[in-house]
Order: structure tokens, then sequence, then C-alpha cells
């Protein structure tokens, strides 16, 4: 579904974010991406995303070369890609509601069919009771959990999570990574979740790419987190 | 659709003071070009007035004969510059004499008319009066002439002082343009940088890039119409106050011009004018911070 072909990063000036990366990721996968900071979990998903450009290689996503799409379609590609970020991203003057009736809205989703979408997808992340809350009432797991139905809300076929768990508690970083699961087995989504979190690689027990200095050092079907 | 318009609203609401000084600033440009669009007109008027009311009229010497004068106007008339030649004899000027109020018979009609033959001359283009003041001033002919009412440094001195006027008026026009363009500027990226956040977001979860772009250029638009609407309203208020006094006054100096008309009928266009003069700083100004604001690259 997703492939990585040859893909070297530089920033300007001699920066080496990512080194020849070769990766294929399936439909209906679970993959997480580890490695300490700078190693390039981060530019690799922004690549993903269309938010940089590689310097050399391809990304074929259902068989596109997403890296030669034109800044016009950019906007329409992410629309079928959900993202979700360490920060949030969450606009504070916004309520739970509006917050994820916002990415419908900008896209031009008719009123009637974001007030159908918006209550279903908060009811899936378990939030239907915060509908009214603004952001800053929230805690940190309940708005991850917004961010990730902000992400969900065009129904989209991947999912890319950059730290989910980096703003979390423990016990609340685990309840997002089981939403994660629940929604990779539930919705046929595929998740991308980049982490340097130990205890959550660990439980997962699901495939794992390590990235070390821009390169792929390890990928493992069932993985550990191992440095 | 909608809602770009009402995010537009928004950013026009939210920006209170910068709203504010940008409608003000818009505002005194439009009055000012108000300003120059009248200002040419009454210059215009008042440089037309004199030159009509001017007649380039020759007087003769009293021993020039009539023969000669006929002559004259013959080769007058053959000028380019030259639309028609009248001559008036002495029996003529005496005639027209005795129309007037200062004729008073007991005092005149006396001795033989004292009064000269002449030329009344009209001329196509009035900034040739010149050419035709040389004409006069060649010396076979300048001996027959007893004197000319041309004053080509006089109208040549109100032409040139009027288009120092327009210059001032246009320069200052100009200057307010690119005051008003830099505030709407300003304002539109203060607006930018503080939704910053927002747009980022925006963008994220797959914002086309015009709809993010479009709110901006509606709040610049809108500095635009309501600036339009203030001016409008500070036009209309000092015609009421000060046109009636302006229309007499012109009235007295000149009593051809058709300074009502200006202040009704043109009104409508002038403000027309105004409108998408003002429409054009705010989209404008808009659209350069938009395009130079590295929050809204992709």
């Amino acid at each position: 579904m997703i492939s990585f072909q040859n893909i070297t990063k530089i920033y300007p000036p001699r920066i080496q974010a990512l080194k020849d990366i070769n990766l294929d990721i399936e439909e209906g996968e679970f993959l997480s991406l580890v490695g300490p900071s700078g190693a390039g979990k981060t530019t690799l998903l922004k690549l993903l995303i269309c938010a940089e450009r590689p310097t050399k290689g391809k990304i074929l996503v259902v068989g596109k070369d997403i890296t030669r799409l034109h800044p016009w379609q950019v906007p329409y590609y992410r629309r079928k890609i959900g993202v979700v970020w360490q920060d949030f991203k969450l606009i504070p003057q916004k309520t739970v509601y509006e917050n994820v009736a916002f990415a419908l809205e900008v896209c031009g989703v008719s009123g009637s069919e974001i007030k159908r979408r918006v209550p279903e997808i908060l009811n899936l992340v378990g939030l239907s009771n915060r509908m009214r809350s603004f952001p800053q009432e929230l805690s940190g797991g309940e708005a991850q959990r917004v961010s990730i139905a902000r992400a969900l809300v065009h129904r989209p076929k991947i999912l890319i999570a950059d730290e989910p768990t980096g703003n979390i508690d423990p016990e609340n970083a685990a309840h997002i990574i089981d939403l994660l699961l629940k929604i990779n087995k539930e919705l046929d989504t595929t998740v991308i979740l980049a982490t340097h979190n130990k205890d959550i690689v660990n439980r997962l027990e699901k495939r794992v790419v390590t990235l070390e200095n821009g390169q792929i050092v390890r990928d493992q079907p069932i993985g550990k987190y191992m440095l | 659709m909608i809602r770009i318009i009402k995010f537009g609203l928004q950013n026009f609401w939210r920006n209170g003071l910068l709203s504010f000084a940008s409608i003000i600033v818009i505002t005194f440009t439009l009055i000012i070009l108000y300003l120059f669009v009248l200002i040419n007109f009454i210059t215009g008027e008042t440089i037309n007035f004199v030159q009509n009311s001017l007649d380039l009229e020759v007087f003769f010497k009293a021993d020039v004969e009539p023969a000669k004068i006929l002559e004259i106007k013959e080769t007058l008339e053959r000028m380019p510059e030259v639309l028609n030649v009248i001559y008036i004899s002495k029996e003529e000027a005496l005639e027209i004499f005795k129309e007037t109020d200062i004729f008073d018979p007991e005092i005149y009609l006396e001795e033989e008319n004292p009064l000269p033959a002449s030329l009344k001359i009209k001329v196509k283009d009035k900034e040739k009066i010149k050419e035709i003041a040389e004409f006069f001033q060649q010396e076979k002919i300048k001996p027959f002439i007893e004197s000319t009412t041309f004053f080509p440094e006089i109208i040549e001195r109100i032409i040139r002082t009027s288009k120092n006027i327009k210059l001032l008026v246009f320069a200052l026009t100009l200057i307010f343009l690119l005051i008003s363009l830099i505030v709407v500027f300003t304002t539109i990226r203060v607006t930018i940088f503080s939704r910053r956040r927002e747009i980022e977001i925006m963008k994220l979860v797959g914002a086309t890039s015009w709809f993010v772009r479009w709110p901006f250029i509606i709040e610049g638009i809108l500095y635009g119409i309501s600036a339009t609407f203030v001016s409008a309203f500070l036009i209309f208020t000092g015609i009421k106050l000060f046109s009636g006094k302006l229309i007499e006054f012109f009235k007295e100096i000149i009593p051809s011009a058709s300074f009502e008309f200006f202040f009704s009928e043109q009104l409508i266009q002038i403000l027309i004018l105004l409108g998408v003069v003002g429409v054009l700083i705010g989209a404008l100004s808009s659209f350069l911070a938009i395009s130079l604001s590295k929050y809204l690259r992709v």
C-alpha cells in the first residue's frame, strides 16, 4: 500500500536526515517506527504527508508517486490520510465538537453530513460526553483522543501517529495505543506509529522498523524495541 | 463558500483596533482621491471659462482701411489654429456700444465715431493663442494695430498654476494610496500571524490553499468597502455643509460652469470610483500579504 523507494532527504546545507530508505507497508498493517530522537522518524512521516519533498527517491501510495503531486493536489491527498501529533494541534478557541467538525468544514463537507459524522466518530473514541468542552479542560489523553477523532473523521485508509503518547502519562498512553489497535482492527486502517516508548512497542507485538542515523537498521515482523 | 465568507468576517471583527486603523487610512485616501477629482474638475472649468470669456479681439488704428482689415481677416482664416473671425466695423462697434448700459447719448454722440474697427477671433485650441499673438507681432501687421486683448501670459499662468495644483494633489493621492496599502498589508499580516496555528491545522487536515487564503482577501475587501461607506458619508456631509456656498462662490467668478451637475449626478459615478479603488486597495494589499507570508506555504 505504501512503498518508500530509495528515499534520501538532505536538509540544506548538509544535514542528511534519511539515507536510501526502502520500506514497504501492507494494507491493514500496524507498524511501529522506532529509534532515538533525530533518527529520521519525523522526517519520514513528513514526507508521507507531503509536508516535505524527498531529495531523491519515490514514495508510492496506492500505486501513485506522491512526491510528484502538484501543490494543488496535496490537500486532496491529505484528506485520505489521518495524522495525529504529539502536541495534538487542537484549536483552543473551539470546542471538542468544533475541532473535529473543523476538519470537515475546511474540506467543504455539507453541514448535515458534519452533524451526522462528528458525534459518530467522537463516540468511537469515547468522548461523547465531552463534546462541549474546550481543549484546555481536557486531560492529555482526552485531547489526544480528540485529535485521533479528527484524523479519522475523513475515514482515511492510513493513520499516521507521530509520538502520540509523548505528552501523556503511561496509563492514558496505554489507552491511546489500545484505541489505535482498535482502529487498526475494526476499521481496517493502516496505522503507522512513530514512538520511542519502549514499553508500548514491546507490548504491541507487531512489526517494528528501527531507524538510526537516517537508515533502517532493523525490520522485525514481531518486534521488540532494542537499542 | 459561505464558510470562507464567515472566516473572513471573523478576521475582520477580531482585529478590532487594526481594522479600525485600516479603515481610517483607506477613508483618508478615498477622500483625497475625491478632492483630486473635484480640483481637476474645478480647475478645468476655470481655465475653460477664462479662455472663453477672454475674447480675442484686435482693435485697429482709426486710419486703417477696411480693405486692409479684411485682408488680414482672410489671412487669419487660413491659419489652422483659427476657428472663425468676425469683422466688426466702426459703425457696428458703435451699435454694440449703444446697447450697453454705460452709453449715454448726451455725452457721446457729438463728434464722429471714436470707436475702432476690430476683429473677433475664435481659436480651436486655447493653448494656441500664443501663435496668433505672434502673428500680430509681425512687422508688416503691427503698425495697423491699436491694441489687442490677448493675454497669453495670464492664460499660461492659470494653466501652469492649475497644473501644479493638480500635480500636488495627485502626488498626495499616490502617497496616501501607498500608506493605505502598507497599513492594510500589515493588518492582514498580523491576522495571518495570530492565526498561524489554525492555518497550519487547516493545511494539515486537507484544506486547499485557496480555502485558507480567501478569508484574508475578504478581510481586505471588507476594509475597502467599509472605508467607502465612511468616506461617502463624510463627503455627503461635506457637500451638504459647503456646496451651497461653494456653488455661489464659483457662480460669481465663473457664471458658465455647471457645478450643481458635478455635485449631484456625477457624485454617484465618483462614489462608485471610490468604492472600486477602496476595494482594490484592500484586495491588493491582502493578496500581497498572503503571497509574502511564510505561514501560508504548503
